[in-house]
């Protein structure tokens, strides 16, 4: 007989004792499990309950609302993703600017230019 | 891959060096962009060099008028500080999105500015910029 042959007669027997079982005993059994679930929950750190909370959340909805937070997330990634790009320009772009624009580099380094500008006028400044 | 017989840090430094490409490993068209950098070339850090290559991609794109100011410049912009680089993009950055005619008025601002006695723009240097004056009205400040 191998480990499984005795692991299969072993929980034929259990399960042959448990139904066997006097009432009042099975209903110890199952408001000793309760307790020790409940005690269990109360005693999860608050990150971990949470960790739990959202697959929880997630069996208990339909397929369609479990797959719109994960699309809402990814689109709402892309979305930044694409305004940052876009708002940010690159740093080469930035640098090929300034090495191929008509005001030179110097112009805009030199805090003397940018006092000139306030001084001379409603020129551009920020 | 090159077996170094050196430290990590050693090893790291040299694979760093081999990511970028020293002069002699330029194409033909790098090195005619880049000219003007030959000679600081491979003294440059690896990521002076990554940069410059990436620069020296997007010459082609530029007009004529542009790619001579990129090559004039090329020098100049090397030889910033770091800190001065980020001053210059910051400021850029502000401006580039004035209208057309506000480019025009910086342009002849800097004309200005350059006929000035010396001692006129040093003095300007040392000076606080007064405050902007209230945006209302004006319609000079720049978008953003």
């Amino acid at each position: 007989m191998n480990e499984d042959d005795l692991a299969r007669r072993i929980v034929g027997q259990l399960d042959r004792n448990l139904a066997e079982l006097p009432a009042s005993a099975t209903q110890k059994l199952q408001a000793a499990r309760m307790a020790a679930l409940s005690r269990y929950r109360a005693d999860l750190p608050q990150g971990r309950a949470r960790a739990l909370a959202l697959p929880r959340w997630f069996s208990g909805r339909s397929l369609t609302l479990r797959l719109a937070l994960p699309l809402a997330i990814v689109i709402a990634s892309i979305t930044g993703l694409l305004f940052w790009q876009m708002s940010a320009p690159h740093e080469d772009e930035l640098d090929t600017g300034l090495l191929a624009g008509e005001l030179p580099i110097h112009a805009y380094i030199d805090p003397g230019f940018d006092t000139w500008l306030q001084h001379t006028s409603h020129t551009p400044q920020q | 891959m090159t077996l170094v017989s050196g430290s990590p840090v050693e090893a790291a430094q040299a694979h760093a060096q081999a990511a970028v490409p020293a002069w002699a490993q330029l194409s033909p068209e790098q090195k005619t962009i880049l000219a003007p950098l030959e000679k600081e070339w491979d003294s440059l850090e690896p990521e002076r060099r990554k940069r410059w290559i990436s620069l020296a991609a997007r010459y082609p794109k530029l007009t004529p008028d542009q790619q001579q100011r990129f090559q004039q410049r090329i020098q100049e912009w090397s030889k910033l500080t770091p800190e001065q680089r980020g001053q210059a993009r910051e400021r850029y950055k502000q401006l580039k999105n004035l209208p057309p005619e506000k480019h025009q008025e910086l342009r002849q601002r800097w004309h200005e500015y350059q006929q000035l006695p010396e001692e006129k723009r040093q003095q300007l240097r040392e000076q606080r910029p007064p405050a902007p004056p209230p945006a209302a009205g004006t319609g000079t400040q720049p978008p953003r």
